[in-house]
C-alpha cells in the first residue's frame, strides 16, 4: 500500500476488496460504537458538556498566542523545560539534542500522535538511538514495522492470528494467538526496558494553561512507567493541546475517554506538575515540554478551518464513519485518518497531495453527530472541497464534466433534453451506459420513455 | 456517611475489574487484604503514609521507608503488593486520587503485581470536580504536586478489542473504604 493520500482512490480499492481487513475493521468499530453509546447515554447532560466543551476548545484557538505565552510560564515556573519549535524539523532536531547530550541509546515511549506526525523513531533511529514502543498496540505495530491505523486503536487492521505470527517470528515464542498470552509476553519483555530506560517521551492530552499541569490519559500503564521511572522526561505535543485551567479537566475527562473507547474513565490518568522537586518528592529530575507549531497557528487564524483544531483525538469519528470502516486507517495514507483526517490533512500539510480526502466520505453527517467538541466535520469537508476545485487540484476532464452537468441543470428545457439524450443512448449501448468510476461497480438505472415531467404534464391536461 | 454514594462508587470499582471493601476499624483492614491475597511479610508494601495515619494499624507487609533509598525501585518491582493511602474516591467512575507524598512514591502503585487502596469513608466524592478543587486549594499556588488518577487494574483491548487485565500495571486493583461509622 503506497502511503501518500494522493493514492487514497487506489488504496481504497484495494482495501474495500479485502474481505479480511474490512471484517476486522467492522468488529472494531463496531465494539466501540456500542460501548461508547452505553457510556454516554448515562449522561443526560451530555450535548450540554459537548458544547462546553465545544466552548473551552474555541476559546484556547481564539487567543492560540496568549495561551501559548501563559502556559510556557507556568510550566516553567513548575521547572519544566519549554522548548517551541516552529517546524516539524525543528522538534525533531530539539528532541533528538536533549536525548544526545545524556548520552543513553535507548528510550521508552508511550503512544503520541505527534512524534507519528514528526516520523520522530525514524529520526532517533538514524541517528542511532533505539526507541522502544511501550503501548501494546503500537509494539504490535512497531514490530510490524507499520504505521497506526487509528489513532486510538493503531493495531486494529491485525487479527490475534496475525499478531500471534508476528510475535513467533520477532520475539522467537512459540505461535499463540491467546490475547491474554500475548499480552503477557508484551509485559515482560518490555518490563525490563521500563527498569532500565534512562529516558522517557510521551505525548501530552491536556495541558492545563493556569497550572502547567501535562495530562496524559491511559489505560495500559505504559505512560505512567515512561513518565515515572526514568530520569528524564520529554513530553511532545502540539500548540493546539492547551486546555484553559486545570478546572476544565473533569469536563475533558468526562467527554475524552466515553468518545474514546467506550469507559466512564480510563485506568490511569497521569497529572503531571513539574520534575522532582521539594514539593514533588519522586519521578524525573528534568522534565522537557516540546511544544509543536507546525502549522497550527497559521491554521487557528483562519475563520473557518480553525475548528478543526479543536481536536481532542478520541476517534469516534473514525469508528463511526462509512468510509473508514469499509477502507480502514492505512488507505488515507496519513497521520490522521477518518473525518477528522480528512479535514486536517488538507489544511495542516498539503492540499494538493490530499485533495482526495475530502471526497472521501458520504457527506452523512455522523461524524459531527459523534464528535465530543462539536466539530462540524462534514461542512469542513464541504468547504474544502470548494477550496480544492478553486484551486484547480481535480483533473481537468471533471470540471468538463461539470460544467456540462451545469448548463443541462439551469433550464428546464436542457434538463428535458438531458433525458432523451440519455434514453437514445442506453437504447443503442444497452443497459451498460459507460461512465468511469460509477458503472463498473454498479449498474446505471433504466431511464424511462416517458419522463416524469411529461407524465406529469399529461395529467394537468386531463 | 452517603450509603448511595458508597453503593455506587463499588459498583463503579468492579465495572472496572477492581473490588472494593468495607472496613468498620482501621483493625479490619489487614484481615481484609490477608483474607483475599494471603502473602507473606515480604511480598507486601505499604507506604510510610498509611503508618502516619494509622497509628492502631497493623498490615502485614514491609514499611517501604524502612527501606534504603536505593534499593527501593528493585523490591517495589519484586513486590506481589502495594498498599498506598489516597487523597479522594469519586464515585461517578469508580477513580482513587493519588497526590504524589513524600512518604508515598507513585511507583508504589505501579510496580508491585498488585495495588490495594486504603481511604477514608469521608474522602469519598460524588465527581471529579469537587474533590479536584479541594485538593487544589489544599495546596499554595504554584506547589502543587503530580496527582494520578486510578481506575481499576491496567488494561488493555489492542489486539481485536478483547479485554485483556493487567498489561504493565498492575494485574488487580482493590480499594478498602475505612468507615468507622459503620
Amino acid at each position: 500500500m503506497n502511503l501518500s493520500p494522493s493514492e487514497f482512490k487506489s488504496n481504497a480499492r484495494r482495501a474495500v476488496h479485502d474481505q479480511h481487513l474490512r471484517e476486522k475493521i467492522k468488529k472494531a468499530t463496531g465494539t466501540s460504537l456500542v460501548k461508547r453509546a452505553e457510556v454516554v447515554g448515562e449522561i443526560p447532560e451530555w450535548e450540554e458538556l459537548r458544547q462546553e466543551g465545544h466552548d473551552r476548545r474555541k476559546e484556547v484557538i481564539d487567543n492560540l498566542d496568549r495561551y501559548i505565552r501563559t502556559f510556557t510560564g507556568t510550566a516553567r515556573d513548575r521547572g519544566m523545560i519549554v522548548h517551541y519549535a516552529g517546524t516539524h524539523d525543528d522538534a525533531t532536531k530539539i528532541i533528538y539534542d536533549i536525548i544526545r547530550r545524556t548520552s543513553v541509546d535507548t528510550v521508552v515511549k508511550s503512544k503520541s500522535m505527534i512524534t507519528e506526525e514528526l516520523h520522530l523513531n525514524a529520526m532517533l533511529e538514524t541517528n542511532g538511538i533505539r526507541v522502544i514502543e511501550t503501548d501494546l498496540g503500537e509494539y504490535i505495530i512497531q514490530l510490524a514495522g507499520e504505521t497506526p491505523s487509528h489513532i486510538t486503536a493503531p493495531a486494529l487492521h491485525k487479527s490475534k492470528e496475525d499478531i500471534a505470527r508476528l510475535f513467533q517470528e520477532k520475539l522467537n515464542i512459540p505461535y499463540t494467538d491467546d490475547p491474554v498470552k500475548l499480552t503477557a509476553v508484551a509485559r515482560e519483555r518490555l518490563r525490563k526496558e521500563f527498569l532500565n530506560a534512562r529516558v522517557g517521551i510521551s505525548g501530552v492530552n491536556f495541558a492545563c494553561a493556569d497550572t502547567g499541569t501535562l495530562t496524559i490519559i491511559e489505560n495500559e500503564a505504559n505512560a505512567r512507567l515512561c513518565t515515572v521511572l526514568p530520569d528524564l522526561h520529554i513530553a511532545v505535543m502540539s500548540i493546539d493541546k492547551i486546555i484553559p485551567s486545570i478546572d476544565d479537566l473533569p469536563l475533558f475527562l468526562k467527554l475524552l475517554p466515553r468518545s474514546a473507547s467506550g469507559q466512564r474513565m480510563t485506568s490511569y490518568v497521569s497529572m503531571i506538575n513539574g520534575p522532582r522537586s521539594h514539593h514533588n518528592p519522586d519521578g524525573p529530575r528534568q522534565v522537557h515540554v516540546v511544544m509543536l507549531n507546525g502549522g497550527r497557528l497559521q491554521l487557528a487564524k483562519h475563520p473557518a478551518w480553525k475548528e478543526s483544531l479543536y481536536c481532542i483525538r478520541c476517534g469516534a469519528c473514525m469508528n463511526v464513519c462509512p468510509v473508514y470502516q469499509s477502507v480502514g486507517g492505512h488507505a488515507y495514507g496519513a497521520v490522521y485518518p477518518g473525518p477528522i483526517g480528512a479535514v486536517v490533512t488538507p489544511t495542516l500539510f498539503d492540499m494538493k497531495e490530499a485533495r482526495e480526502l475530502p471526497f472521501a466520505s458520504s457527506l452523512c453527517g455522523a461524524c459531527t453527530d459523534i464528535c465530543p467538541v462539536k466539530i462540524d466535520l462534514h461542512h469542513h469537508l464541504l468547504l474544502e472541497r470548494r477550496e480544492i476545485v478553486d484551486r484547480g487540484y481535480k483533473p481537468f476532464t471533471e470540471k468538463i464534466a461539470m460544467s456540462v452537468w451545469r448548463w443541462f441543470m439551469l433550464s428546464p428545457a436542457r434538463f428535458e433534453l438531458a433525458g432523451r439524450i440519455g434514453w437514445v443512448l442506453q437504447k443503442i449501448l444497452g443497459k451498460k451506459l459507460p461512465l468511469p468510476g460509477w458503472t463498473p461497480q454498479r449498474q446505471a438505472p433504466a431511464i424511462a420513455a416517458k419522463s416524469f415531467r411529461s407524465l406529469m404534464k399529461g395529467d394537468s391536461k386531463k | 456517611m452517603n450509603n448511595e454514594l458508597l453503593d455506587l462508587f463499588q459498583s463503579r470499582v468492579n465495572d472496572m475489574g477492581g473490588w472494593c471493601a468495607i472496613a468498620g476499624s482501621s483493625k479490619e483492614i489487614n484481615s481484609i487484604i490477608e483474607e483475599k491475597y494471603k502473602l507473606g511479610e515480604e511480598e507486601v508494601l505499604y507506604s510510610g503514609r498509611i503508618v502516619e495515619q494509622f497509628n492502631d494499624l497493623t498490615v502485614t507487609g514491609t514499611d517501604l521507608t524502612n527501606i534504603s533509598p536505593d534499593k527501593r525501585r528493585d523490591v517495589m518491582a519484586g513486590a506481589k503488593l502495594g498498599i498506598t493511602m489516597c487523597d479522594g474516591l469519586i464515585a461517578e467512575t469508580g477513580t482513587a486520587v493519588l497526590v504524589n507524598h513524600i512518604a508515598e512514591p507513585r511507583e508504589l502503585s505501579l510496580l508491585p503485581e498488585r495495588h490495594v487502596v486504603i481511604a477514608l469513608s469521608d474522602q469519598l466524592y460524588p465527581t471529579l470536580d469537587k474533590c479536584l478543587e479541594k485538593i487544589k486549594n489544599s495546596y499554595p499556588a504554584g506547589k502543587l504536586p503530580s496527582i494520578t488518577l486510578i481506575s481499576g487494574p491496567s488494561r488493555t483491548s489492542d489486539i481485536e478489542k478483547s479485554l485483556v487485565v493487567g498489561v504493565h500495571g498492575p494485574v488487580e486493583f482493590g480499594v478498602v473504604v475505612v468507615d468507622r461509622g459503620k
